[in-house]
């Protein structure tokens, strides 16, 4: 901007305080992982029992089972949620993006999973598995697909899927809504050409509409991911990483090494590397967000 | 003719969206044994207000529903302010003014949205200890600002970038100071995306759970979110009482949506969908 000189002291002033939240709550807290992970760390001894240990907790994290076993949870429940919540998001936009009566209050409605808190969801869908007297055993059973009820959150091999179930319903409506606003801001007049050229609704759709939609769909790709890695309530809720580990991800790996076992240094070390792939996908967003900029 | 089958789609995905809440509400009315029992049915043979009865009774034991609503709203409150006032001068310096080092701002202000919450939450829990602010709203406010501000921040710039700097330039020829030109003009036109904004950081703060379940020891500090997952019984559990209790927390949220879609949609496309 021309006159920034004039006022050099302005943003100075402006971003203080911003900066110095940032220093002292992410980036001291940040450092302090980093150290905590190549120190012995454990909780209930004071902070002068603190030694450094080298890369004794990494070798200590790789030679845990229940490590590797959660990054493969991890991958499965990433893959299969992020791919599942863009599909069903981009029906549901497209669905959406039509002219139907009631549209406006579709609309709204679609978004109401997404804005409730994970704990209030989460609750419903407990309630909903109950093996006894739960409403998807029941319409499981009157459709004829089960013969008895299922212990959703009991059973290690339904709770991943129950999980991945609840995790779809609550992350598509934002990806339908992202979507929707991007097909609106196509140009009409994209699809009266195609009409005058003779393209018919599935050329129309792979022609124009996809590639449209490129942009806005790698932002809420690389939004999901990050966010997936993130993603904890849900799981520690319905079944808290359980039952036999079947669903601790990789974020309730390293929350039950801290907060249940006390050992900080291992956790910091897990937590390392949960950092680490989140980065990874962090640098695609923000090179994309740079493309969007410039 | 084609709006047919389109209608149909529309209302299987509205049935799967909406028939959990459907369920939550049902249940809310329900008689606590006949939850229990199989098949279920979605309207109550003998709806009752026992649920919410149950809620109300909640304010003679430590479970407090109505002390943990007001512990969320104000420290949702507390959140959203202390982000926001800082996010707008931070905004407002990343829009409109360069300075040293404003990339890396912007890349740890980007790289602050995806630390996840379960490594965070263990240095904040060293960081607080250290400050005595483990079990105080106090310290649960600023572990929630830390992630708010960057968010604020970023969606903040994004909406100050969307107007015209000819403006502010206008202004400045007009004789306005700096300051008058930002509460004059950039403020004013960008009210619909702050609100937006602070809508977003006051329902984060009302809906978060993990660190209020590490940092809040004491029951009558607890939030809504924290509570209501302590309803469930290791043995039984009063699932009329949770839902009731559910519904209760849930309105706010889905009425602010609803009565401020149009604001708050256009702030989650912000910055992803060029309009």
């Amino acid at each position: 901007m021309s006159n920034s000189r004039v006022f050099n002291r302005i943003p100075i002033l402006l971003i203080t305080p911003l900066v110095t939240v940032i220093t002292v709550f992410l980036a001291y807290p940040i450092l302090r992982t980093v150290l905590m992970s190549i120190q012995y760390w454990y909780l209930p001894g004071k902070g002068s029992e603190t030694v450094f240990v080298g890369l004794e907790n990494f070798f200590k994290l790789v030679q845990d089972s229940a490590f590797f076993d959660s990054l493969w949870i991890t991958g499965r429940y990433l893959v299969v949620t992020v791919v599942a919540r863009f599909a069903l998001g981009l029906g549901t936009a497209l669905l959406l993006n039509g002219s139907f009566k009631g549209r406006a209050a579709a609309r709204a409605m679609i978004i109401i999973p997404w804005a409730v808190p994970e704990v209030v969801a989460t609750l419903i869908w407990v309630l909903m598995y109950d093996q006894v007297f739960g409403i998807v055993n029941f319409g499981l059973s009157a459709l004829g697909l089960i013969r008895e009820n299922l212990r959703f959150l009991e059973d290690p091999s339904l709770a991943l899927p129950a999980a991945m179930v609840v995790n779809v319903w609550k992350g598509f409506p934002f990806v339908a809504v992202m979507l929707l606003a991007g097909l609106q801001s196509i140009p009409k007049e994209l699809y009266e050409a195609a009409r005058v050229d003779g393209a018919d609704r599935l050329q129309r759709l792979g022609s124009i509409t996809l590639p449209m939609l490129k942009p806005v769909s790698k932002v809420v790709f690389l939004l999901l991911v990050i966010w997936t890695m993130k993603d904890f309530a849900i799981i520690y809720l319905l079944a808290g990483g359980g039952p036999s580990r079947a669903t601790e991800i990789l974020t309730i790996y390293v929350y039950k090494t801290a907060f249940r076992y006390f050992d900080f240094g291992l956790a910091a070390a897990g937590g390392m590397v949960l950092l680490l792939f989140s980065l990874v996908f962090t640098v695609f967003y923000m090179r994309d967000m740079n493309e969007e900029a410039e | 003719m084609k709006t047919i089958p389109r209608s149909i789609g529309v209302l299987v995905i509205l049935a799967f969206t909406l028939f959990p809440f459907v369920w939550m509400i049902s249940t809310s009315f329900t008689p606590a044994d006949e939850v229990y029992t199989f098949p279920p049915s979605v309207i109550p043979k003998e709806p009752t207000l026992d649920g919410y009865a149950g809620i109300w009774e909640s304010t003679k034991s430590d479970f407090n529903f109505f002390r943990w609503a007001w512990n969320s709203f104000l420290v949702a409150v507390m959140t959203t302010a202390v982000s926001m006032v800082i996010a707008l001068s931070g905004g407002y310096a990343m829009s409109r003014f360069s300075f040293l080092g404003k990339r890396s701002l912007g890349y740890i202000i980007l790289i602050s949205q995806v630390l996840p919450g379960s490594v965070m939450v263990i240095p904040l829990y060293i960081v607080l200890n250290g400050m005595s602010l483990l079990n105080t709203h106090l310290g649960l406010v600023l572990a929630y600002v830390t992630f708010a501000i960057p968010f604020c921040t970023w969606m903040i710039k994004g909406f100050f970038d969307s107007i015209p700097r000819s403006l502010d330039e206008s202004g400045l020829v007009e004789g306005c100071t700096v300051h008058q030109v930002f509460l004059r003009i950039v403020l004013p036109l960008s009210v619909p995306g702050i609100a937006a904004t602070g809508i977003f950081s006051f329902i984060a703060g009302w809906n978060e759970y993990l660190f209020a379940g590490v940092f809040l020891r004491s029951y009558d500090l607890w939030t809504l979110s924290l509570g209501i997952s302590r309803f469930r019984g290791p043995y039984t559990t009063d699932w009329a009482t949770i839902m009731a209790g559910s519904v209760m927390i849930a309105l706010p949220i889905v009425v602010l949506f609803l009565v401020l879609q149009r604001y708050m949609v256009s702030g989650m496309t912000a910055g992803a969908v060029k309009q």
